[in-house]
């Protein structure tokens, strides 16, 4: 029954995290409000500024995270192939430089919290009271 | 603890220095053949030989690396190492990028130094394979306007307004192209504007190159070429040089004596200081599923390289990591038709003389048409790309080549090298078959 249980609270953990809500977030100084498609802009390389003009610090996962995976579907609606496309061109033609690549999670909430400008992202639930959340999706 | 914090600020300091510099690379291996042995496909008009009907791979194979070097927020600094095939045929690697970079803004930035110039949509990145669904630009287009590099400055605006985003970018600058015969194409200016604006799924993009260019040959030096006078309906009439007697005129009058506008045309046919101007229209729409992109260009050259327009669509899907496309674009020369302007008194002398001798008159007299370049062609393309592992693609394209028309001193069009016949008077197809392996990293 223990056992039972136990799988139970395992599968209901994984279910929520498949399913979890993707929260952008930003240093806790930084009053900005955001849009989707200002988050977009800045992954897509279009904008490297918050809306109030400050520049950017993005911070992002590598391209076979899942986390990666569900941000890039659900938000920028590409696969994250297209985006390394994308961000190939941008980097190679001198246009941009891509964001940082975080390990985990808690390497992206160590960088956003000490660095003022950082915009990165992670699971609804691993958001802690040090970083701002913009945005919810 | 003190200790340890301190040791972790000096880790930090230095993770974060070594973090502004940094170095990526691209890269292709690809192999390539055609259905010929006798037509051989190149990339680019400035590799000295291609590929025939035996697997080759070195036609699109390139390796790109970028040494980056952010010294500020405001200041950066990129040089980008290219090998390829080129005009020597070798792969010694050239600078392709070069710049030091300034931004005062997050939007707005100045480059100097060596950069592409971006006449077509996908110039800048035309080497990085991985960055486009194709094995390569389309050839028709691509191939209209070998321009590689510009040394100038550059500077470049983005904005949004609502949810159109827009980019602005200007420069000006000049470059000198080798080619395999040992001569090569000087851009004494090259000045440019390109205006992008995106919206959803939309891009559009406009672009338009203001240049002047003379083609040298090995000594650097301009030769004049003989041109050939049309004074018959029916295409006979003489061989005429500026600085040499001409053989309707009396003993010691050169050509260019009693041909008002020869030096004209000379420089006209010639290359010399002679324009191009590209103007590129480019649309694209890709919402992640369903992706289109076309692009005109129109080649104002004014010589005996002949103005042309050029145009592709391309059009494609995603089905998880495998994308299909298929293709259509045509290149062709239109040529201008240049006539010579005679002193009346000999105008009127060579009349007679063709009257006289029952040929059929002609109004005026043309330069030759076979001075100019005529080149007439389209393609058909169909491939796949499979990205198969992050920062890795395989493709697998077919180009059926259609050469329709090839005069003059026209060869046998963009992209192919024949031993024999032209291939329009052969009414006979191409087909080009690659296979690549593109990456990043």
């Amino acid at each position: 029954m223990k056992k039972l249980l136990l799988l139970a609270a395992l599968s209901i953990a994984v279910f929520k995290s498949a399913w979890a809500d993707i929260v952008v977030i930003v240093n806790s100084s930084n009053d900005v409000v955001m849009a989707k498609s200002d988050v977009r802009r800045i992954y897509m390389g279009k904008s490297g500024q918050f809306p109030n003009g400050k520049p950017t610090k993005a911070m992002n996962y590598e391209s076979n995270n899942a986390l990666r995976h569900q941000f890039d579907k659900g938000l920028l609606n590409r696969d994250p192939a297209q985006i390394q496309a994308l961000w190939a061109k941008l980097v190679f033609t001198g246009q941009g430089i891509p964001p940082t690549i975080a390990a985990n999670p808690q390497d992206m909430i160590n960088f956003v919290k000490s660095e003022p400008n950082a915009i990165g992202y992670i699971n609804e639930s691993d958001v802690s009271p040090e970083v701002r959340v913009v945005i919810k999706f | 603890m003190k200790y340890i914090s301190a040791c972790l600020l000096a880790l930090c300091s230095s993770v974060s220095l070594a973090s502004d510099f940094k170095v990526s690379g691209f890269g292709t291996l690809s192999a390539v053949k055609t259905n010929n042995a006798d037509v051989e496909f190149i990339q680019n008009n400035r590799l000295p030989d291609g590929a025939s009907d035996d697997w080759e791979f070195d036609n699109d194979t390139v390796l790109g690396l970028q040494g980056q070097y952010k010294i500020n927020d405001e200041w950066s600094t990129v040089l980008q190492l290219l090998s390829r095939r080129n005009e020597n045929n070798n792969f010694d690697p050239q600078i392709d990028w070069a710049y030091i970079k300034y931004s005062p803004k997050p939007n707005l930035s100045f480059r100097l130094g060596r950069f592409i110039s971006p006449v077509f949509l996908s110039s800048d990145n035309r080497n990085v394979n991985f960055s486009n669904i194709w094995v390569r630009p389309p050839i028709d287009i691509y191939s209209q306007a070998t321009i590689n590099n510009i040394d100038g400055i550059d500077v470049t605006y983005r904005g949004y307004i609502g949810d159109f985003d827009y980019k602005i970018q200007a420069y000006l600058g000049g470059y000198t192209l080798d080619f395999p015969s040992g001569g090569d194409i000087k851009f004494h200016h090259m000045a440019g504007l390109v205006g992008t604006l995106s919206y959803d799924a939309w891009t559009f993009r406009l672009a338009y190159m203001d240049a002047d260019h003379s083609s040298r040959n090995a000594e650097g030096i301009i030769p004049d070429p003989n041109l050939f006078m049309v004074v018959t309906a029916d295409g006979l009439g003489y061989t005429v040089n500026p600085d040499e007697s001409c053989l309707f005129a009396d003993e010691g009058v050169t050509c260019g004596d009693v041909i008002t506008n020869l030096r004209d045309n000379m420089d006209y046919v010639k290359r010399s200081h002679r324009p191009f101007d590209l103007a590129n229209a480019a649309v694209v729409y890709d919402d992640g599923k369903y992706f289109a992109q076309g692009e005109f260009m129109y080649r104002h050259s004014a010589s005996v390289l002949s103005n042309a327009i050029g145009a592709y669509m391309t059009l494609g899907m995603r089905i998880g990591e495998f994308s299909p496309y298929v293709s259509y674009s045509f290149g062709k020369t239109l040529k201008e038709t240049k006539y010579f302007e005679l002193t009346p008194e000999y105008k009127a002398a060579v009349d007679a003389g063709v009257e006289a001798s029952g040929l059929l008159q002609t109004d005026r007299f043309q330069v030759s048409e076979y001075s100019f370049t005529s080149n007439k062609q389209n393609t058909i393309t169909a491939g796949v790309r499979y990205d198969f592992a992050p920062n890795m693609a395989l493709k697998l394209q077919v180009d059926k080549f259609r050469p329709l028309e090839h005069d003059g001193r026209g060869n046998n069009g963009s992209g192919l090298l024949v031993d024999g016949p032209l291939l329009s008077t052969q009414n006979r197809n191409v087909y080009v078959t690659t296979v690549s392996f593109d990456f990043i990293f």
